[in-house]
């Protein structure tokens, strides 16, 4: 199911959640809806559900306008970020409420109940109530109960917030087998943009209730479209700058640490146009003293000294500092600069096709 | 250091004297003054000096054709009363819950007006307007739509009469509960429901009611034994057979009518069982609700077309419900009113003997005194419960909450009766004066709501904020006046407030207990106006007026404190 969402707005009296939402949800995808808390995304999600009527523009399902349609008529399936398991029933009589309504024979109701109950391991747990089950079993339940009606859609709202830290992670990769499994449209809004990076096919960001980029996991990351972006999906170092010369493959640019020169990805900018840099922690090289004629063989290469170290498990976190600017270079523990001190002097490089230029 | 962890340390010390002391009250006062009088009603009943104890008195009250039919008009009384109680608040919590409009406050306060509204005071009004020869006749004669009076208040209508005079005073109970539990309930939890292809009908039926009914049961349990109970309405109807109104005629000579003190044990055995029948089934079915979602809130704004629909509900309602009322308010300025629709002269001179006459003005004045001890009481014990209960200060706190909530089911008529029959002879006497019993009376029975009141509070108020005030050197005592009392302000005012007006409104208690016209609380002077030949109806009229406007003034009161947390307060 292939949808479009077209001008969406919701208007709360005087505050706008959702405003003049354009995005594309491509048949089979799951597409990520992300964004910081406050940004309209379950607006937008509920909008989708049909539980919140747009203040005006369009929703499309495969073509076919469905914004003026209920919920049950729209074919979705939904998992609240609570669940809503209702606590007076069982958990296949959570699952079978759908179906029932749908008037499935009592033959079929056993059918579709027992598979969703095997494909979420809850067949042990049928007889119980919700009250009884621990957070990961409810949110296997609230996923059963969904998808037992087999929409279209499957709706999922922070399905993971819920989770202890290991559980979510479990859940992310049973959630991500199951889509390949099942390839049903799947729209899944969170905040948590580790979560979207490492599940989503597609990934649409959102903020003060505007949509501002979508794209792959990899697109985002790396070609960010604002410093927004850059900072909101993973950790970046944003410089500001000045751009002094353009070639047709490299811009410079001008900082307090220095030049940078970076690959131009076709875009132009002219000369004496502001700019912020992006340069994420992980794509830095740094240098021992030692190894000064290596670093000198690179294109953008700065001494520093090495203000602070944080131990982080796989890698460290290092602050460096030039004349009060500072910088994040995230440091692998294998390498050989690993074991120097806090305060010595070093250099630092990254490749100017690492480098990401945002307008300001 | 060395002193902050005294400070704490004593502050933990002295927190254990007062919980004991008050725990040791509560035990006192309810051994002499609920378990004492209920056994002597039970030993009186079971036991007898001539031929020892004996079920024979419990197997003649069953052969009593008129005492069974008072009980059996009576638990009809408590059915049809819940009935219609449910009818008439169920579509007034659904919209008031769901719907934010303009005026809400305003109507919200005023459905709940009814509640402190004496019924037995409307049913003086009732009689002016549906006698054989009262308004509605007459003008219907007068019209000539009818040729013959239409017997309003035969005796085949009484108990629809008296079941829908307290439905009017009670649905706000029942209202307050359902309107708790629907604004309690998770919205994502119909929404879910929504998205699997169900109306609104099979939705409500099918996931809200099953989820509300623990709110439905704790209310309708209130109102189904108050109906039950309440003795001043069938009185003043005139709804003899009805068991309160057995137990009233029976305390002239109590002692030594077994059979009736059978009567009064009978009831206490039905009250109880239905109260823990009630607490058994609530507790089976009251599903602890799982973590809120994201707090969409299930309260939306009114369309103008609801608008119609709400202002026709809640004022027709209120309308009703104050019908007794109004009749009342024209009966109190009626002058000269005889075989006329509407009294031919309006007057004020009710209303100035009121004000003159000796025995209006100890009622008044006897009903101050008393509610204002009564609340006294209430306000200082009930803080402490609910403080040693909400903070866990005593092992088996929660045994004492359940042990306050006793007064529920215990009707006021036989905690009366039984004071009577327990402490005739005795000092306390209330022959002689009953102010004692009067003031403990009172304020048991309302011990509950002040509790729940204070807790509802308590919970709200996070147990740091008083640790932080040990932390910073304060005592325990300094703490909570400082900071518990003021944080708990609302609820307290709301409580107390609650408290005193049920105190003024009090039947029961006031009209068996208090025997002599000097003692006579406001209730018991508007009944004796009301049996009065000549004029007493009238300054009856005026009087139950006055309290009436008083009453009003603290419920506006406490719905401007409290809001939407009345609920709390009203549950069994």
């Amino acid at each position: 199911m292939k949808i479009l969402l077209e001008n969406l707005t919701k208007r709360y009296d005087a505050t706008e959640a959702v405003s003049q939402l354009n995005m594309t949800i491509e048949n089979g995808a799951l597409h990520f809806i992300l964004g910081p808390s406050g940004c309209g995304k379950t607006t937008t999600l509920r909008m989708l559900a049909g539980l919140e009527k747009p203040t005006c523009g369009k929703i499309y399902f495969d073509g076919t306008d469905v914004t003026e349609l209920s919920p049950s008529e729209r074919g979705i399936g939904m998992v609240f970020q609570n669940y809503a398991l209702w606590p007076h029933m069982t958990i296949e009589e959570n699952i079978t409420y759908g179906l029932k309504l749908k008037k499935l024979t009592k033959k079929e109701i056993q059918v579709r109940a027992h598979k969703y109950l095997e494909m979420m391991h809850l067949e042990k747990l049928a007889s119980r109530y919700p009250s009884q089950l621990s957070g990961g079993q409810q949110q296997r339940v609230a996923l059963a109960r969904a998808l037992a009606i087999e929409p279209k859609v499957l709706l999922l709202d922070e399905p993971l917030s819920n989770l202890d830290a290991k559980l979510r992670h479990e859940m992310r990769e049973n959630l991500r087998t199951l889509h390949a499994e099942l390839k049903i449209t799947t729209v899944y809004v969170t905040h948590d943009q580790s979560e979207s990076l490492s599940m989503g096919t597609n990934i649409s960001i959102m903020k003060d209730g505007k949509h501002i980029q979508s794209g792959s996991p990899k697109d985002i990351y790396n070609h960010p479209k604002n410093s927004f972006i850059a900072k909101f999906i993973g950790e970046t170092n944003l410089i500001e700058g000045k751009v002094t010369k353009t070639t047709e493959k490299l811009h410079f640019v001008k900082t307090s640490f220095g030049i940078f020169e970076a690959d131009s990805r076709g875009e132009s900018f002219k000369e004496n146009e502001a700019v912020t840099l992006s340069l994420r922690p992980e794509l830095f090289k740094v240098y021992s003293s030692k190894n000064q004629e290596k670093v000198e063989k690179e294109t953008n290469h700065f001494s520093t000294h090495l203000k602070e170290k944080i131990y982080l498990g796989e890698s460290e976190q290092w602050k460096l500092e030039n004349d009060g600017n500072e910088l994040i270079a995230k440091v692998l523990l294998r390498c050989e600069e690993q074991s120097l001190p806090r305060g010595s002097e070093l250099s630092f490089s990254i490749k100017p096709e690492h480098i990401t230029l945002l307008r300001t | 250091m060395a002193k902050l962890r005294k400070n704490i340390f004593q502050g933990y010390n002295y927190s254990q004297l007062p919980s004991y002391l008050i725990l040791l009250a509560i035990v006192f006062v309810f051994i002499f003054f609920l378990i004492i009088p209920v056994f002597s009603i039970v030993s009186k009943s079971l036991y007898t000096k001539e031929s020892g104890f004996s079920f024979q008195y419990m197997s003649l009250l069953f052969q009593n054709s008129l005492y069974m039919k008072g009980v059996r008009n009576s638990l009809l009384i408590g059915v049809v009363t819940t009935l219609f109680s449910l009818i008439l608040s169920l579509p007034l919590a659904l919209t008031n819950a769901r719907l934010n409009y303009k005026g809400k406050a305003l109507l919200s306060g005023l459905l709940l007006v009814p509640m402190v509204m004496p019924p037995f005071v409307g049913a003086i009004g009732i009689h002016r307007f549906f006698a054989r020869f009262g308004s509605v006749n007459i003008f219907l004669l007068e019209k000539g739509l009818i040729t013959t009076p239409i017997d309003w208040l035969s005796p085949e209508y009484y108990l629809f009469l008296v079941s829908f005079i307290e439905s009017l005073h009670l649905y706000p109970i029942l209202y307050l509960n359902l309107v708790a539990a629907l604004s309690n309930l998770d919205p994502s939890l119909e929404e879910a429901a929504a998205t699997m292809g169900d109306n609104k009908f099979t939705r409500f039926k099918n996931i809200t009611w099953p989820l509300i009914l623990p709110g439905f049961f704790s209310g309708s349990i209130l109102v189904f034994i108050w109906a039950l109970t309440d003795l001043g309405t069938p009185l003043l109807v005139g709804f003899h057979e009805t068991i309160p109104v057995h137990i009233f005629n029976l305390v002239t000579n109590a002692g030594q009518n077994q059979v009736g003190h059978s009567l009064v044990l009978l009831v206490v055995c039905i009250t109880t069982f239905i109260f823990l029948f009630s607490k058994f089934i609530s507790s089976r079915i009251n599903y602890e609700m799982l973590g809120r979602g994201h707090s969409t809130p299930n309260v939306s704004n009114a369309k103008w077309y609801d608008y119609f629909s709400i202002y026709f509900i809640s004022l027709s309602v209120i309308f009703l419900a104050l019908i007794p009322h109004f009749t009342v308010l024209v009966t109190s300025f009626g002058d000269n009113w005889f075989m006329t629709v509407l009294p031919e002269k309006l007057t004020l001179n009710h209303y100035s003997m009121v004000f003159s006459e000796s025995l209006s003005l100890t009622g008044v004045k006897n009903s101050f005194f008393l509610s204002t001890m009564a609340t006294g009481v209430n306000v200082i014990l009930g803080v402490g419960i609910a403080y040693i209960v909400t903070r866990k200060l005593i092992p088996f706190s929660n045994l004492l909450d359940s042990l306050v909530m006793i007064p529920l089911a215990l009707p006021g008529i036989i905690l009366a009766f039984g004071y009577v029959v327990t402490y005739t002879g005795t000092f306390l006497d209330p022959l002689e004066n009953p102010i004692p019993l009067l003031i403990i009376a009172y304020s048991i029975r309302r011990l509950p709501y002040m509790v729940r009141a204070a807790s509802a509070g308590l919970q709200q108020t996070s147990a740091s904020l008083e640790e932080a005030s040990l932390l910073f050197g304060a005592n325990k005592f300094q703490t909570i006046l400082k900071i518990t009392i003021p944080l708990l302000m609302a609820n307290l005012i709301a409580g107390a407030l609650m408290s005193f007006s049920y105190s003024m409104l009090d039947v029961s208690d006031s009209l068996i207990l208090a025997m002599k016209d000097q003692f006579y609380p406001i209730t018991k002077a508007i009944y004796v106006f009301y049996l009065e030949q000549g004029n007493g109806e009238f300054i009856a009229s005026a009087l139950g007026m006055v309290a009436m406007l008083i009453l009003t003034l603290s419920i506006l009161c406490v719905t401007r404190v409290l809001g939407n947390k009345m609920g709390e307060l009203f549950k069994a």
